[in-house]
Parts: C-alpha cells; sequence; structure tokens
C-alpha cells in the first residue's frame, strides 16, 4: 500500500506539473483577438459597435453574415468586404454564422450591446425593432440605379410597414415547385401545370401510398412554411397583413389554403412523416424518391447538381398555380439583406462594405458563386449567362422569379410577421395535422399570436 | 480565517458567475423584457399569472414529470440489474465494462444526433431493422408520432444515463463485505433473499444519491430534446427546461422565459434538499 | 432421542439441505444466464451507435440519401476525415478543446480540493451551511444562465476568451469535485495528519503531501467528470465565442449543419474524432472509477 501511495504520489505530482505547464503555455499562445472590436475597452455607456478611432488608428468595422452552403461563396463575399475595407483605409473583420447560430447570436447581440457595424441578415424588422437599423433610402436607390432597376421583390423585403427603409436587399432566394417528371409521366399527366386543380389532379393521379410513394412533401412544422403553407394561401387569395400592416389572418381565404394544405395529409398525399419533420425533411423526401414533388429553395438542385445528376435530369421547376386567379401564379421568395447599423460610428465604412457587395464589378460573379441558392434581384443582372444558359437557372429566371413576393410583401418588414412565422405556424399546422382540430380552429392560432405579438411588441 | 482563505475560489467564481447572474435574471422575471430591447417596464408577477394559466406551461410540466420519471426509474433498474451482473466473476470483466461505458462517454452532441440519425423515418436504421425484420408494415414515425416521441426521446436519455448509475452502484457493491453473504447463506437465504437483506440496504444510500443526482441533472436536460424533437410533435415533448428556451430565445420574451425556470426552482429544491440529507446522514456514520 | 431417529433426522435434513441447494443451484443458473442474456443485449445496445457513426464517418459521404442505410460496408474512405481538416480548422478545435478541458481540469481539482479540505479538516462557523450551499448551484439550468453570464462576461471584456470559457465550466464541475473530495477526506484518518504536524508539518505539507496521495482515485474521478464536462459542453461555448479559429469541437461540429442541409459524413467523421479521446479515457481510467468511487465516496 505504501508502495502504490508513493508511485501514485510522484505521478500525480507529475501530471500537476505537466498540468501547470500546459495551462501557462495556453494563457501566452491565446492573445486576445485583436480585430473584434467587442473585446476591446468601449468606455462609453451606450451600446456603440466599436470603439471611435483615435486620432490616426484605422477603425475597426464589424462585419456579421449567414454561412452559405458553396464555401465559394463564402470565401468571395469576404474577400468583397475585405476589398472595401482595402479601398476605404479601414480594418474589418468578417464573422459568418449558421443558421441556427446566426438568430441567437443576432439577438444576444442587441442585448448585450455588442452589435455588428453592418449585418446581413434575415430578420431587419428585428433590429429595427430594437433601434439599430439605419435608414437607408439614399443608398438603396443609389445602389438600385446601378443595377438597372431594383425587382418588386425588393420593396417588400426592405421596407417597414411605417415606410422606413431599413435594408438593402442583396439577393432574391426564390423557392419553387420540384416536379418528377418521370414518375408525372408515368401516370399520365403532363407538366406543367397551368391551373390549380391541373396540379391536385396531378397529384392524385401519381399517388400511391401503398407503395410508400407519396405525392408531395410538405412539413407540417414551422420549417419552410414560408415555401409551402404560405403559397397555399397566397394560392387562394388569402393574405396575412393589409397595406397598413393589420393582421388580416382569419379570413375564408386563408381557411381554404390552410385546409388544402392539411388535406393533403389527410388524403394520404403526404407522407406520415411530415408531422415532425424540420427543414431537411422535404430534401430527403425528395432525394430519396419517397415523393413527386417539394416546394423548397435552391439546396435541392444543389444537392442533385453534386452528386445525382441523374435526378436533376427529371426535375422540372415551376411556380405554385394560383386557384383564385387561373392562369397566374404565385411564389414565395426570402431575400438576405443588408442592414447597418444606426449606432455605429463606422456608418460610411459600412456603406462603402454594402456598396462593393453590390457593385457591378463583384454582384455577378457572387451570384454564380453561391449556386443556385442566390438569384438576381436587379434587373441588370437576370441576362447573365448564368441564369440564362443553365436549363433550371433559366426556369426559375424566366418562369418562376417574375412571380415571386417577398414573403413581407403585404406588411413590409414587421416583427409580428417575424414572431409569427417562429412557432404559431407550427402549432397551427399540429393543430391539425397532429391534434385533429379542424382549420377554422387552427386558423384562430395563427391569429392569436399575431395579435399576442402585436401586443408584445407594442405596434 | 485559512478556512476561510481556502474557501475563497470557489466561492468567488459562483458568486460571480451563478449568483450575480441569477439574481439579475430573477429581477427580469418581474419585468416585461425583450430580448435585444432597451427599456423592460415592471409588471410584478404579470409573468407568472400568465405562465400558470398557460394551458402549454402545465403541459410542459406534466411531460417533465413523465420525461424525468420515466427516465430515472428505467435508468435506475437497468443499471441496478447490470451492475448486479457485472459484479459477477465474469470473463473479460473489464472489457464488458468498457463497452457499458461507452454511451456515457461519447459526447452528448455527437451520440444525440447519431439517435437522430437513426429515427429518422424515411432513412433510418431503426425503420430499416424494423421493416427488414417485418414487424411492422409502415414506417414507424419514432420522433413524429406523439405517442412514441415521449419514450423514444425517454429511451435516449436512458441509453446515455444508466452507465452512470451501473459505475456508481457497481462501486456500492464492491463495499459490501462478503461476509455478510456467506452469513446468510448459511442461514439458507435465497438468492432474492440475500439481495433483499443484505445487498440492497448496503447500497441504499449510493443508489439515493446517485438517483437524486442524475434527477436533478435530468429535470434540467435540454440538449437532448431540442436536439431530436425540438419540442414537438405537438408539444408532446416539451419540458421546462426546452420551454424556458422558447419562450426567451426565439420567443424573445426573455423575462416569461425565466420566469419559467424560476417556477422550476421548488422541486429542484425540494429535490436538492433530499440529496443533502441522505448524504449528511452518511457522514454522520462515517 | 434414540439414535437412530437423530439419524434418520440428520439423514433427513441432509436431504432437505441437498434439495434446497440443488433448487438454489438451478436458480443461480437460471439468474446468471438471464443475467449474460440481459448484459449481451445491453452490449449491443450500447454499442450500437458508436458503431453506426464510425461506418458512415468512413463511408464515402455523399449529400444524396438512400432510403437503405448501410449497415456494413467495405468501400472504406477517409474522404470525410480529410474533407475536415481542409475545409474546417479542425485541427485548431481540438487543440482549443484539449486546452480548455485540460485546464478546466486542473483549476477544477485545484479549487475544489481547497474547498474541499476546508469543509473537511477545518471548524468555523456555518460550514455546514456552506457545504450544503455548494449543491445549489446546481439549481439553476444552463438555459437560465447563458445570457446573463453572457452580459457579465462582456462588461468584464472577457468576451471571445477562452478563459472565460474555463471560468464557467469550473462553475459546473467544482461543486460536484468538492463533494466528492470532502467525502474522500473525510475517510482519511486525522491521526495521520496530526502525526504528520507533531513532526513539524505545515497545513500545506500535510494537505499536498499526506492527504492528496491517498485520495488519488477520488481526485482521479474529479478530474474525469472535469473533463467530460469541459469536453462536450456546447451551449456556453457557442454563446462565448465567435472567432471560428476559437471554436471549441462541440460548437465547430454544428458548423457542418446548413438549415437543411446536414453533412452527415463530415458530422459523424468529426463525431469519431471527438469522441475517440474520451473513450480512450474512459477504458484507461475505469478501473481508477469503480475503485475510487468504491474506496470514498460511497463508504462515506
Amino acid at each position: 500500500m505504501a508502495n502504490r501511495s508513493m508511485l501514485s504520489r510522484r505521478a500525480f505530482l507529475a501530471t500537476m506539473t505537466t498540468g501547470f505547464g500546459i495551462a501557462l503555455l495556453a494563457a501566452c499562445s491565446a492573445p486576445p483577438s485583436p480585430s473584434t472590436p467587442g473585446s476591446a475597452p468601449a468606455g462609453a455607456a451606450a451600446p456603440t459597435s466599436a470603439p471611435a478611432a483615435a486620432s490616426g488608428a484605422r477603425k475597426q468595422v464589424l462585419f456579421w453574415g449567414r454561412q452559405q452552403f458553396l464555401p465559394e461563396s463564402n470565401d468571395y463575399l469576404t474577400e468583397s468586404v475585405k476589398l472595401a475595407a482595402q479601398k476605404g483605409g479601414f480594418d474589418v473583420s468578417v464573422q459568418l454564422f449558421t443558421n441556427d447560430e446566426h438568430p441567437q447570436k443576432e439577438v444576444v447581440a442587441m442585448e448585450s450591446g455588442v452589435v455588428p457595424d453592418i449585418t446581413y441578415t434575415y430578420a431587419p424588422a428585428l433590429w429595427n425593432q430594437n433601434g439599430y437599423a439605419l435608414e437607408v433610402q439614399a443608398l438603396y436607390d443609389e445602389i438600385g440605379k446601378s443595377g438597372g432597376g431594383w425587382l418588386d421583390l425588393a420593396d417588400g423585403s426592405s421596407k417597414t410597414s411605417a415606410g422606413k427603409r431599413i435594408a438593402v436587399p442583396m439577393n432574391n432566394e426564390p423557392w419553387f415547385l420540384h416536379l418528377r417528371k418521370d414518375k408525372f409521366a408515368e401516370a399520365g399527366v403532363t407538366l406543367p401545370f397551368k391551373t390549380w386543380d391541373e396540379m391536385i389532379a396531378g397529384f392524385q393521379k401519381v399517388n400511391k401510398p401503398d407503395q410508400g410513394f407519396y405525392a408531395f412533401d410538405g412539413q407540417m412544422t414551422e420549417a419552410d412554411w414560408v415555401g409551402n403553407g404560405l403559397p397555399f394561401m397566397w394560392a387562394f387569395g388569402g393574405r396575412l397583413f393589409d397595406k397598413e400592416g393589420n393582421p388580416t389572418i382569419n379570413t375564408p381565404q386563408n381557411i381554404a389554403g390552410l385546409k388544402a394544405y392539411t388535406d393533403l395529409l389527410k388524403n394520404k398525399m403526404m407522407p406520415p412523416g411530415v408531422v415532425s419533420q424540420k427543414a431537411s425533411g422535404n430534401n430527403e423526401a425528395w432525394l430519396s424518391g419517397q415523393v413527386a414533388a417539394v416546394s423548397n429553395t435552391g439546396s435541392i438542385v444543389l444537392a442533385m447538381r453534386k452528386d445525382n445528376k441523374e435526378l436533376l435530369a427529371n426535375t422540372y421547376l415551376q411556380a405554385f398555380p394560383s386557384q383564385a386567379k387561373p392562369g397566374t401564379f404565385v411564389e414565395a421568395a426570402g431575400s438576405a439583406t443588408l442592414v447597418i447599423n444606426q449606432k455605429s460610428a463606422n456608418i460610411s465604412e459600412a456603406m462603402q462594405i454594402a456598396r462593393m457587395i453590390l457593385s457591378p464589378e463583384r454582384y455577378p460573379t457572387q451570384l454564380e458563386k453561391a449556386g443556385s441558392y442566390w438569384f438576381p434581384i436587379m434587373k441588370n443582372y437576370l441576362s447573365l449567362p448564368f441564369f440564362t444558359q443553365d436549363e433550371w437557372n433559366k426556369e426559375v429566371t424566366e418562369n418562376i422569379a417574375p412571380w415571386t413576393l417577398a414573403s413581407t410583401a403585404d406588411s413590409g418588414l414587421s416583427p409580428i410577421y417575424d414572431d409569427m412565422v417562429i412557432s404559431a405556424t407550427n402549432d397551427m399546422l399540429q393543430a391539425v395535422a397532429v391534434q385533429g382540430k379542424s382549420p377554422e380552429e387552427a386558423i384562430k392560432i395563427l391569429a392569436d399570436a399575431a395579435a399576442a405579438a402585436k401586443a408584445k411588441f407594442k405596434l | 480565517m485559512f478556512a476561510y482563505l481556502l474557501l475563497l475560489p470557489a466561492g468567488a467564481l459562483i458568486l460571480v458567475l451563478v449568483g450575480v447572474p441569477f439574481l439579475n435574471a430573477l429581477w427580469l422575471s418581474f419585468h416585461k423584457k425583450l430580448l435585444g430591447a432597451v427599456d423592460a417596464p415592471w409588471i410584478g408577477l404579470a409573468n407568472y399569472a400568465a405562465l400558470l394559466g398557460d394551458a402549454a406551461f402545465w403541459q410542459a410540466f406534466r411531460n417533465t414529470v413523465v420525461f424525468t420519471t420515466g427516465s430515472i426509474g428505467s435508468k435506475l433498474i437497468l443499471g441496478l440489474v447490470i451492475a448486479l451482473v457485472l459484479n459477477e466473476a465474469l470473463p473479460f470483466r473489464g472489457l464488458w465494462r468498457s463497452i457499458v461505458m461507452l454511451p456515457y462517454a461519447m459526447p452528448t452532441l455527437v451520440s444525440v444526433l447519431v439517435w437522430k440519425w437513426m429515427y429518422n423515418d424515411v432513412a433510418g436504421v431503426l425503420n430499416y431493422l424494423v421493416s427488414g425484420a417485418h414487424l411492422s408494415d409502415h414506417q414507424i414515425l419514432w420522433l413524429g408520432d406523439p405517442n412514441i416521441a415521449m419514450p423514444a426521446v425517454i429511451a435516449v436519455n436512458v441509453w446515455r444515463g444508466f452507465p452512470f448509475f451501473v459505475i456508481t452502484i457497481l462501486a456500492g457493491l464492491q463495499t459490501v463485505p462478503q461476509e455478510l453473504y456467506d452469513a446468510a447463506k448459511v442461514d439458507g437465504a435465497g438468492v432474492w433473499q440475500r439481495f433483499r437483506q443484505v445487498t440492497w440496504p448496503s447500497i441504499l444510500p449510493v443508489v439515493a444519491v446517485t438517483t437524486l443526482f442524475s434527477a436533478i441533472l435530468t429535470f434540467n436536460d435540454f440538449s437532448i430534446i431540442w436536439i431530436l424533437t425540438q419540442c414537438g410533435p405537438g408539444n408532446a415533448t416539451n419540458v421546462l427546461a426546452t420551454l424556458t428556451y422558447k419562450i426567451a430565445i426565439p420567443g424573445l420574451e426573455l423575462g416569461k422565459g425565466v420566469a419559467v425556470s424560476v417556477l422550476m426552482l421548488p422541486i429542484l429544491v425540494l429535490l436538492i434538499v433530499l440529496l443533502n440529507r441522505f448524504i449528511s446522514r452518511r457522514e454522520e456514520f462515517a | 432421542m434414540s439414535a437412530a431417529s437423530a439419524l434418520t433426522s440428520r439423514r433427513q435434513h441432509a436431504a432437505v439441505d441437498r434439495r434446497r441447494s440443488f433448487v438454489q443451484r438451478g436458480q443461480r443458473l437460471a439468474l446468471r444466464a438471464f443475467g449474460c442474456l440481459l448484459l449481451g443485449f445491453v452490449l449491443l445496445v450500447a454499442l450500437f451507435p458508436p458503431y453506426f457513426m464510425t461506418i458512415t464517418a468512413f463511408h464515402p459521404p455523399s449529400l444524396s440519401f438512400s432510403r437503405t442505410p448501410t449497415l456494413f460496408s467495405l468501400d472504406l474512405t477517409l474522404r470525410a476525415f480529410v474533407d475536415l481538416f481542409e475545409k474546417y480548422p479542425f485541427a485548431s478545435w481540438m487543440a482549443n478543446t484539449a486546452v480548455v478541458s485540460v485546464c478546466s481540469t486542473i483549476l477544477s481539482v485545484t479549487v475544489a480540493t481547497l474547498a474541499a479540505y476546508s469543509l473537511s479538516r477545518l471548524r468555523y462557523p456555518g460550514r455546514n451551511a456552506l457545504s450544503s450551499a455548494v449543491f445549489f448551484v446546481y439549481l439553476f439550468p444552463s438555459t437560465l444562465l447563458f445570457i446573463p453570464i453572457f452580459i457579465v462576461l462582456n462588461n468584464l471584456h472577457l468576451l471571445n476568451q477562452l478563459p472565460a470559457l474555463v471560468a464557467v465550466y469550473l462553475t459546473f464541475s467544482v461543486p460536484f469535485g468538492v463533494w466528492l473530495l470532502k467525502a474522500y477526506f473525510l475517510s482519511i484518518p486525522r491521526e495521520l495528519e496530526d502525526a504528520a504536524q507533531v513532526d513539524g508539518a505545515t497545513r500545506w505539507q500535510s494537505l499536498v503531501l499526506i492527504v492528496l496521495p491517498l485520495a488519488t482515485p477520488g481526485v482521479a474521478v474529479a478530474c474525469i467528470y472535469s473533463f467530460t464536462l469541459a469536453w462536450n459542453e456546447y451551449l456556453y461555448a457557442f454563446t462565448l465565442l465567435s472567432d471560428q479559429e476559437k471554436f471549441t469541437l462541440a460548437t465547430g461540429l454544428t458548423k457542418l449543419i446548413f438549415g437543411d442541409v446536414f453533412l452527415w459524413g463530415m458530422i459523424m467523421a468529426g463525431g469519431v474524432l471527438m469522441s475517440a479521446p474520451l473513450l480512450i479515457l474512459y477504458f484507461l481510467a475505469q478501473r481508477y472509477i469503480v475503485a475510487g468511487l468504491s474506496a470514498g465516496a460511497v463508504k462515506g
């Protein structure tokens, strides 16, 4: 026993000393990062994003963004930002976050006052709500002119319901229907669908639930609601808000749209798994050959380009036909936007960055590098070879993008809308799909959530 | 004086990184504070009133009780039985013990992601095995069926946590003197009676401490449910820990989210008081 | 009692005993068989997810989905691992995680040792209250505290610093360490220290040279617990770190999820690399853990 404890004592002391050595080394080799202004002493009581530049010292600018799937796209964007910094004589730090991290980082940033100078975000309404969004109408007009004018989509993605221009849109991220050419042909259905009834009839013909093959995969959660549940409502003529920004959710048209969507599940035209699918659910359903149709943004096309060209060849893309106005189409689109922090000390530098990213020299290549995720939001770039030569890009640019509306087109950017799509849409869909409530009851959930959000944000 | 000095590092650490933030959060729960907003008006107990009147809160409460008792019960029984088996003189005992520790040693994030992948209704391994063995003719929605989702989530928690019970109970079993068993055998006690009269009373203190400790951690557990189901389907797996997060971060209502955590405190306090009672009683006898 | 009847009753007793021991042996055999079957099943269940993770990690990665998962494949490749190191600063992530875990372990055990020694050996008012207070730290889930902690660290200008992360991890591991080591120290006879002090040793010397060596198994358990906690932790690492180079493995792995695209191959490869050090550590230490828990904490 004595022998053993002596051995362990030696071993223990040895580990302690090596441990301290490592700790010391670690402390020495991890100096505070010089390019994160947040950690430098801020001094001022009001939340600022970067310390005021001392005379002669270079300005430190912080840029936040979303990480795109293709690394080339992220690298190119970072390059644009750094180029602007180089030209303008300031230093910049670029931080890109994934889809899950980004929203949380944003709110935590606003809470603590450590806010970037310029951010590429999907939640401009939130930045405005908390008093951080700079009014950028002049910048918006300037950049729009350099690109040949904005598409209609841009307006709804960058202006609040009060009419304040708080963001500069960077792209059009449209949703679109993916249809299995081979499966529909087998079932004797001709594409494209020109009317809503044609589409539903087509779905019925191609649907084979006993063989585990379904017509459409639409999630019954908040995930991808913008591209699935919302277009169904729009197709029936429903609208979420009126021009003043008041919620108009509990209407017969919206209820009809919701009913059409959930009926697909009820009538076994959707895989049963949709009740719990999150964002990747319809990707998986499509790529594994379980369904004949899905609605998604460019990520599925990207995956097919990468390692399933055969499936890509069998894919037809189109917008949702309208039921209320046959012959027209509806489609939703998201838009990544640039918001500038109005409390920043580096506003002109931030504007330089925005101009560089969207400049005619950098923007076209940025669109290309993003694969089929980013589509042009300014008119000049619609005719880029990248969008006219590739078969699927062409379909999107010519036949789908013209019909796209920002999901916030009705009301403009509004924290009510953002709040609703986080969990109220989930509750509404789950009420019908899982809890067996009627669409009339379920739509009230969304309407109540909008009213609660109105109270929450004191609007 | 020296004694207090020795306590200083631990005390200072806990005060700054736990005490102050908690008091700050508690203060927030009496205000209407939205994440990122600057102003936070005092609303007294309004957050608490809203929560106690909300059906979602009570559903989360019920789910928490089900989740915690289901997990702890299963971990305890499974851990006990496996510990008893591993206490026997088996060949390669060390190897079995190491394998049993695998779920506990694997990082939580990784193991939960693997389980999520295994539970996938289209391409998941479990459905593949189930259909291969012809146990079911359709896909089982492990995480999508509200009746199956909670047991599925509990299963992952049990998988992750039972090795902790195995190891601590095994340690307890090894302190039981052989003489007690021999005496019982001489008295003609069968296996079950030996367990009831010798083994169980001896390991009861260990079992109690481990159970309470695990209960506290399970009660607070957030990441397993959040990664697997994000509270779905239809809030079937929403527990208080996930409700706090959901209200505070995506929902932006920081004050209300904190209020949920504060409402969790009474149960936790009860568990900790019981834990303390068990530990100090054993220390008296030490 | 006559000799004959005594013999008969002895024979009867012997027969009863033989029957009883036969039944008992049968019981034992049946129980053993059941136990081994159950153990086998549990081992299989315990082993399956790590096995599946490894297979997926070594499988050629693709974004496409197959409805039939691969359970066994000889088509192995290191592509996912190579991609991890090439496309992401995975090596930095591993280094950061190692540094944070080691530092957090050393500091945690040191702080816990000091506190445990104080609570177990020295007498002063409030000792029992402080002993109990240690556990109340566990009342507060991390989902409650992570934003206030973010704000506190922001005010101290310690954001995006690995040392701050270490400090936060200490708050989880120190209470457990204090409890465990206190139990250990209490089980070490006071006489040893008294004898040393008679020989002229100071309190420090008696702590380091006498008590600690005897409490080595307890220290080992505390180290392992602390290390595991720091290695696996996600929420605080995510909240407090912003430079990709500073990430730990847990935050780094979530970078492989792009909304609706999961890079399963690389995620599993990262999972394998993240699990391996822990598994090795546990394998080497499992003897210590059981011995450690049984010698000190369990006996009280």
